[in-house]
């Protein structure tokens, strides 16, 4: 058993920390006050191999695989969560494309989303994310093209992609269950836009909005996979990629909090000494410490299951239920630790705090995962 | 093909100064549980030679001396874009003060390298900050060193103009290759490997070579044989002022005030 991160990832870890130092800290002020989406943050991430991590290197990736993602995500989130969820959600675009497309899609779509393009992977609707089954967008074929007519929402860089990943209802199998497929979208096809933009608590500065499809046409060589395989490609795409993207923001979240927290209490002054020298606030940080480690290891042994082959759906799901629930709980600490500072905008850890709350329902709540964890308990034990 | 070389530093690593002290009793810098980094205006020099090299097709070897365990560090360079690595480590080494350490650099250079067209060097090292290697590998090299470089400028990697910048003034100089050029970061922004470079490194050669391996005359190197000591470190106390001016004409105050704000260097 190796618990060693290897040289180059922590030489991955140390470039993109200085990436996210130099391009990402001067945009955060600004997006946490519009709102908007740095899109010239785009093909920076692109230049320095951000987009293209699970990418193979045929399509204009690297393909250095899902624990250098985790490492490099992790570094994005401790400056900005908000880019750390707009860079996950694109490689939940990248992951399906390469794994279920046809040589043509990957060729079409893999090297620009490696260099200079956002994706987008959007399933949920107003009727729920969790409940597949009862999603309401359908596809239709006429003639070369599918025609989509409904509505996505929680979509994740929905109006700064440049190809999306979705799913329709296209049929119902013998019981007369309904099926679905999953489609790879340009936003100028006809009949595609985008709808209303959420504003958000936290996360401010990644796009969540809507996708509109009315009647929107769809070349038929644009399928992703076969026709009914959209539940397979999409619950494979959230289990392995997202969640995996999930946990690591929630990673990078608590050691941000560690070390603005570590930072104040040394700093601060309370009746002549630093507050670092008191107990109960050693304390506070003995337990964000804590389930910082517990959150990085768990999500470290999860993508490093996934870069060997092994199933890893269950430990995906575990390290993304710790990870975001304890950068809440970090976040909350460190606010604790700065006491009214806290409330002032100028500290981060406020940020941290919106940050990691939005986090937790992102990917699946903390109650679908428990149903997935607590299932498996049963099965195992 | 054109030839740059460029001189490298691990350091312990400036984000994490605040964990060194002083080890009053012995006089020596601890510096246990601070990682190494690269020598920040090193990165500027390696930019500078990498520059030229996606211009004019050069290669670029790093050449270092320091223990074995920053080989990791090094690989940074090769991950930035940099051709080969050669690293001098030997305990003959330990203690080498500048004019060793250029020495066992130009010996490094001449057995590993062998012709070269331009050295780069940081215009310090944040950790010594004496500025004193590169002139002296200059020396041993037998080549022309400009310092303080703040701008490189050539058509055709042959002849530079680079601009030296004293602050209160600044020259302009044309020179030839062979040269060695140290520069202040002013000179540009180096850029971050990126994650195609931190895969291409790990195939790249990275040789650690003894003071033997580039016979090195071992009484030219070392603490014993290096003509410079530190005789003694200290850190500096640096105490609050209070004087009271006092006197009747606010005027002759003022002037007063003045003349001790320039005694002291305040103004």
């Amino acid at each position: 058993m190796d618990f060693v991160v290897p040289e180059k990832l922590e030489l991955l870890r140390k470039s993109i920390a200085e990436f996210a130092q130099r391009e990402i800290v001067p945009l955060v002020n600004e997006m946490e006050k519009t709102g908007e989406f740095p899109r010239q943050i785009i093909s920076k991430m692109g230049e320095v191999g951000l987009l293209g991590l699970i990418t193979s290197s045929e399509y204009g990736g690297s393909g250095i695989g899902f624990l250098a993602r985790a490492i490099a995500i992790e570094e994005v989130s401790k400056v900005s969560a908000a880019i750390g969820i707009s860079l996950q959600v694109h490689h939940m675009s990248c992951w399906p494309i390469e794994t279920y497309g046809t040589e043509e899609q990957k060729k079409k779509y893999l090297p620009m989303l490696a260099k200079d393009t956002l994706g987008a992977c959007s399933i949920t609707e107003p009727s729920g994310g969790s409940d597949v089954l009862g999603m309401q967008t359908f596809a239709k074929m006429e003639g070369d093209y599918w025609i989509i007519n409904g509505r996505k929402c929680f979509a994740t860089n929905s109006h700064a992609a440049g190809v999306i990943v979705t799913i329709a209802k296209t049929g119902q199998d013998e019981k007369g269950r309904p099926t679905f497929s999953a489609f790879i979208i340009e936003p100028d096809f006809e009949g595609f836009s985008v709808g209303r933009e959420e504003n958000k608590m936290g996360l401010r500065g990644a796009y969540t909005g809507e996708l509109v499809f009315n009647d929107c046409k769809v070349p038929k060589e644009n399928l992703l996979g076969k026709e009914g395989d959209g539940i397979k490609i999409a619950l494979s795409t959230v289990n392995r990629v997202g969640r995996s993207g999930m946990a690591s923001i929630g990673v990078g979240l608590c050691y941000a909090s560690l070390e603005e927290a570590s930072k104040f209490a040394k700093e601060r002054v309370l009746y002549g000494k630093p507050i670092s020298k008191l107990q109960s606030i050693q304390f506070s940080l003995a337990d964000i410490y804590t389930y910082a480690e517990m959150s990085r290891w768990l999500n470290y042994r999860a993508n490093w299951m996934m870069d060997q082959g092994l199933p890893c759906d269950t430990e995906m799901t575990l390290a993304k239920y710790v990870a975001t629930e304890n950068a809440f709980m970090c976040a909350k600490w460190a606010c604790d630790i700065h006491g009214g500072y806290s409330c002032i905008l100028e500290y981060p850890v406020q940020r941290y705090l919106r940050d990691a709350w939005v986090t937790i329902p992102s990917g699946g709540t903390s109650q679908v995962a428990k149903v997935v964890l607590g299932r498996y308990a049963l099965k195992n034990f | 093909m054109p030839q740059a070389v460029v001189c490298v530093k691990p350091i312990p690593d400036p984000k994490h100064w605040d964990k060194l002290y002083l080890d009053h009793k012995t006089g020596v810098l601890r510096r246990e549980g601070v990682p190494h980094a690269l020598n920040p205006p090193d990165k500027h020099a390696l930019e500078v030679a990498l520059q030229i090299k996606d211009e004019f097709s050069w290669d670029v070897a790093v050449v270092s001396m320091s223990p074995p365990d920053t080989v990791k560090i090094l690989r940074e360079t090769l991950a930035m874009g940099a051709d080969r690595v050669y690293l001098a480590s030997d305990k003959a080494f330990s203690g080498s003060d500048t004019l060793a350490t250029a020495y066992a650099l130009s010996e490094l250079i001449k057995k590993k390298i062998g012709l070269f067209d331009l050295v780069v060097c940081g215009s310090m090292s944040l950790d010594g900050s004496t500025s004193q290697v590169p002139a002296q590998l200059a020396h041993y090299l037998g080549v022309p060193h400009v310092t303080h470089v703040t701008k490189v400028e050539t058509d055709d990697a042959k002849s530079f103009k680079v601009v030296m910048d004293f602050k209160a003034s600044e020259m302009i100089v044309e020179c030839k290759t062979p040269l060695v050029l140290s520069v202040t970061k002013e000179v540009n922004l180096p850029r971050i490997a990126n994650v195609m470079g931190i895969i291409s490194s790990e195939n790249k050669p990275l040789e650690v070579v003894s003071a033997t391996d580039i016979n090195a005359d071992l009484y030219k190197v070392g603490l014993d044989n290096s003509p410079t000591k530190v005789k003694e470190l200290f850190i500096p106390e640096i105490k609050r002022k209070k004087e009271i001016l006092k006197g009747g004409d606010p005027e002759d105050i003022v002037d007063e005030l003045l003349d001790k704000l320039h005694e002291t260097g305040v103004l």
